[in-house]
């Protein structure tokens, strides 16, 4: 099993440093190169959620990434302490988008296997990503 | 993120260079804004150099075809890598943009 835990701060500016130590992490998987590349982007695509809404313009805080690649799978967690979302309200969008927003947590859940939240804390949101490798589920 | 413009007679030649995430989305749409404003009426978006989209930057995108047509402009997208052509496709914005292999394809597509 292989781990990598990554914290940034909730500023987009840090979601290319993100990227840069996910695809680190990435580059000894034995995934597809396309589907590596979904990853970058679906994990992404969460911490962009995470800093724009979560946080959102008036709160600061960190969003912590873990990444677990076992045997049978990859895992990607991830944590923030903002406001909290509600997963369930947010609708399927109509393709093609007419309107510039709300593919993020298509593209994420088109991505992966599975996306669960954990509605347990009293504060922020957790996210888990998960892909399972082929023959495995 | 880099952005390039290079205006001809035929149409204003955008060229994207790097990462297009949340951050630099809005650098981008800034620029293609500057298109609009001025009613370009041929626009082509040259993604070679793009390493990286998300969706934040198919929102900006998303945009300016709005803008460009409102007053009959037209737009393509030509020079995709695999993982941004994925991202079209999955989003089904494949059956909206225009997407070509080269430059003089993408203008083909425009007339």
């Amino acid at each position: 099993m292989r781990r990598k835990k990554i914290t940034i701060q909730s500023d987009t500016r840090q979601l290319k440093t993100l990227r840069k130590k996910l695809r680190s992490f990435l580059a000894k998987s034995d995934f597809p190169k396309k589907q590596k590349w979904r990853f970058v982007m679906a994990v992404g695509e969460a911490c962009t959620n995470s800093i724009q809404h979560s946080y959102g313009k008036t709160r600061c805080g960190p969003v912590r990434i873990e990444a677990i690649e076992s045997k049978d799978k990859i895992v990607f967690k991830i944590r923030d302490y903002g406001k909290k979302f509600k997963l369930k309200k947010i609708k399927s969008p109509k393709l093609p988008r007419r309107k510039p927003h709300g593919l993020g947590i298509y593209f994420i859940k088109t991505f992966m296997d599975e996306l669960k939240y954990n509605n347990a804390h009293a504060r922020g949101n957790e996210l888990t990503l998960i892909k399972y490798k082929r023959g495995a589920k | 993120m880099k952005v390039q413009i290079k205006s001809s007679a035929e149409a204003d030649n955008v060229v994207l260079q790097g990462e297009v995430d949340f951050q630099t989305a809005a650098d981008l749409r800034q620029e293609l804004q500057k298109l609009t404003a001025r009613r370009s009426p041929k626009i082509l978006i040259d993604l070679k150099k793009v390493s990286y989209i998300d969706s934040s930057g198919l929102a900006a995108f998303v945009g300016v075809l709005q803008s460009t047509k409102s007053y009959g402009g037209k737009i393509a997208f030509f020079n995709l890598n695999e993982g941004v052509r994925d991202i079209f496709r999955i989003s089904k914005l494949d059956s909206v943009f225009p997407l070509a292999t080269n430059e003089k394809e993408a203008l083909s597509l425009l007339v």
